[in-house]
């Protein structure tokens, strides 16, 4: 225990006489920066609909004021005053839909006029939502659908901390992934890992130190934009446990990654798929009806949620904890592997 | 002197070669940009996804299957759990009273309301309502994810390729081995010229492949050409800078982690903001490289715009070279 915490106060003096530590404090306050001066409290989404309606002058000014009154919320409603300038708007502005109304046989038609790059589903959809209203209008009409919410105090984050999880996650969580491998063959190319290979300290414990010191960054950067961003609303023994764990896995598969190559450039460049592939699970996360089992069976997919659950008010513990609990199992059969790998390859 | 530019560009393919380091190189971004391909039709092709039971009408799965993604479930229970999990799902099960619609509740906005139009309408199908809807389009069938995924990977993958090759040239200078090019025939800008030029043909590489991965077939090709050698050139600084302000490769790695702040930056802000904010990125390279892609992929690049962007990113790399020459030479002494 004693060569343990010998080693790991070595690597706490050397990370604090380098730049490193500063670094990842710097990264922090960066990112506290972003979402609190850049990203704003809740996403003001706008989209914009280009409207044409082929009717008769005198209907005009009432379709464009009942119309108008109708659209929902961050809906913005531009007139056009032809087919073609519905087009061209629609192609100098891709993200746009547009709406053209006639009339045939006395009935309205509502022609949408999309990009061409909405699924058969999304047109579906659309289609439904726009008719909703209508049918409720007409007689004959009945409504047979009971609603039952299973969680009538489920809590909506606003979107600023809604992002702190992805941040969390590829900034602090997993952030042994990245620098553990550095940090190796730092040692490697100083030779301190020959003046070791002499001392009476095993393979395990210079490796676990590294991971302590790994899990000291990531608690403190962790730690330093949840407290900014989230404050108060953070639970921060829950916080802090679920970090831990999610940071001994990191390190754990950054450890058993770094020691499959033999230089620092070929790890690093694993190491950056690993992050991708992680990455991709914040699509998931940001997009919540998209989510392939691939994705949810990236370890990146509850990590997300489960600092989510940090963040709110009754957050959900048995779903903190069990995640916590099989981070760490992981983490730690992951560093027996590491270790075993580490213990032929790790030598003078 | 070409010569021995070759003649190091050659030394480095082959030992690159040798223990699969350009191969890997190489192949890594193809995989990613293969990844995102496989995305793009599934993303934000569904804006529903519900969960029913195994003993619902055939008839109704079939509607919902025309709406959104349906998983089938043993029993409520399995249902319930499902709705419990962490993504918006929502659960649908008819009764004898009508549907059983169950939410977690913590849905994005909208997708309640989403389901609750279709259901609503498939129960009230037999109605005639008194409204038309058609739809028609465009013809415009690139996927704003398929068209700024494909250009922010290119942005970054020209960036990081061309990136790891200079971070290569610092390791070398760690090992010595600019010492030993003193003593050699070869000069040393010859030696970082050939070096460099991995820099620039790998980023090439990968710009090709992932337009070719993606679809882009018909983009200008001596466009995509000058657009990716200006990002090369960035990322030949961002290298230097990072390798040359860092003692260690714990610093300089994480130095690149801050260092991909102004590419995200960059990239997001170009896709997402307003143009009047645009003015505040025009500081960055990576904004103009950005824009420069976006537009080849769009096909609406002209020669004019391309070379003006390209003058732009020059511009901006000479000045940061200009700035940092003394430190740059000092860190290759």
């Amino acid at each position: 225990m004693n060569r343990l915490i010998a080693t790991f106060r070595k690597d706490m003096t050397m990370s604090f006489r380098s730049f490193y530590i500063y670094i990842e404090v710097i990264m922090a306050v960066i990112i506290i920066g972003v979402l609190l001066f850049v990203v704003p409290e809740n996403f003001q989404t706008e989209s914009h609909v280009y409207m044409y309606a082929n009717v008769e002058a005198e209907m005009q000014d009432m379709l464009i004021e009942m119309m108008n009154g109708q659209a929902a919320e961050g809906m913005v409603l531009e007139w056009t005053d032809s087919e073609q300038a519905l087009y061209a708007a629609l192609e100098a502005d891709r993200s746009s839909s547009g709406v053209m109304i006639s009339f045939e046989n006395e009935k309205p038609v509502f022609e949408f006029v999309l990009q061409g790059y909405e699924s058969q589903s999304v047109r579906n959809i659309l289609e439904k939502a726009f008719l909703a209203e209508s049918v409720q209008m007409v007689s004959g009409y009945q409504s047979s659908i009971n609603l039952v919410i299973l969680d009538e105090t489920a809590e909506k984050l606003p979107d600023r901390i809604n992002l702190l999880p992805v941040l969390l996650v590829l900034n602090s969580a997993l952030i042994g992934l990245f620098i553990i491998t550095s940090y190796i063959y730092i040692d490697k190319d100083e030779g301190t890992i020959t003046a070791y290979s002499v001392t009476p300290a095993a393979t395990w414990q210079y490796l676990l130190s590294k991971m302590g010191m790994m899990l000291f960054t990531g608690t403190l950067t962790g730690l330093l934009t949840v407290l900014a961003v989230a404050g108060s609303r953070v639970h921060i023994l829950h916080f802090l446990i679920f970090m831990a764990a999610c940071n001994i896995f990191g390190s754990a598969l950054g450890l058993l990654v770094s020691s499959f190559f033999n230089s620092m450039t070929k790890s690093l460049g694993a190491l950056y798929v690993v992050v991708i592939i992680m990455g991709l699970a914040s699509v998931s996360y940001m997009m919540p009806a998209f989510s392939p089992l691939l994705i949810r069976l990236l370890p990146a997919y509850p990590m997300l949620y489960a600092f989510r659950q940090t963040l709110l008010s009754h957050p959900d513990l048995g779903y903190i904890y069990f995640w916590a609990a099989a981070f760490t199992a992981a983490g730690l059969i992951l560093f027996v592997f590491a270790n075993l790998r580490f213990s032929k390859t790790l030598t003078v | 002197m070409l010569t021995r530019i070759i003649a190091v560009l050659t030394r480095d393919l082959k030992s690159g070669l040798r223990d699969a380091m350009i191969a890997y190189i190489m192949i890594v971004p193809i995989l990613i940009a293969i990844v995102l391909k496989l995305l793009v039709p599934s993303a934000g092709a569904n804006l529903i996804h519900v969960a029913v039971l195994e003993s619902a009408d055939p008839a109704f799965i079939s509607m919902l299957e025309d709406h959104g993604r349906v998983e089938i479930l043993a029993d409520r229970d399995a249902l319930v759990n499902r709705v419990s999990a962490v993504d918006d799902v929502i659960g649908l099960i008819e009764t004898p009273q009508g549907t059983e619609m169950i939410a977690g509740g913590n849905e994005q906005e909208g997708t309640v309301e989403m389901v609750t139009a279709v259901v609503d309408l498939w129960q009230n199908r037999d109605l005639e309502i008194p409204v038309l809807v058609r739809f028609s389009d465009v013809g415009w069938e690139l996927s704003p994810l398929a068209q700024y995924g494909t250009s922010f990977l290119i942005v970054f993958v020209s960036v990081f390729g061309g990136m790891v090759v200079m971070l290569n040239l610092v390791e070398e200078k760690q090992a010595n081995t600019l010492a030993a090019i003193n003593v050699s025939a070869i000069s040393r800008l010859e030696f970082v010229v050939g070096k460099g030029l991995l820099g620039f043909i790998l980023p090439l590489f990968h710009a090709f492949a992932i337009l070719l991965i993606m679809g882009f077939t018909s983009i200008h090709i001596g466009m995509t050409v000058v657009v990716v050698l200006s990002i090369a050139l960035i990322s030949l600084i961002f290298g230097f800078v990072i390798g040359i302000y860092n003692d260690n490769s714990m610093s300089a790695v994480s130095s690149m982690k801050i260092g991909f702040i102004p590419i995200f930056g960059s990239v997001f802000g170009a896709m997402f903001l307003d143009s009047q904010w645009h003015p505040f990125l025009y500081w960055s390279p990576f904004y103009w490289a950005f824009r420069s892609i976006d537009q080849i992929i769009l096909q609406q690049a002209v020669w004019n715009d391309m070379l003006l962007n390209s003058l732009y990113i020059l511009l901006i790399t000479m000045m940061v070279f200009a700035l940092l020459y003394k430190r740059i030479k000092r860190g290759f002494a």
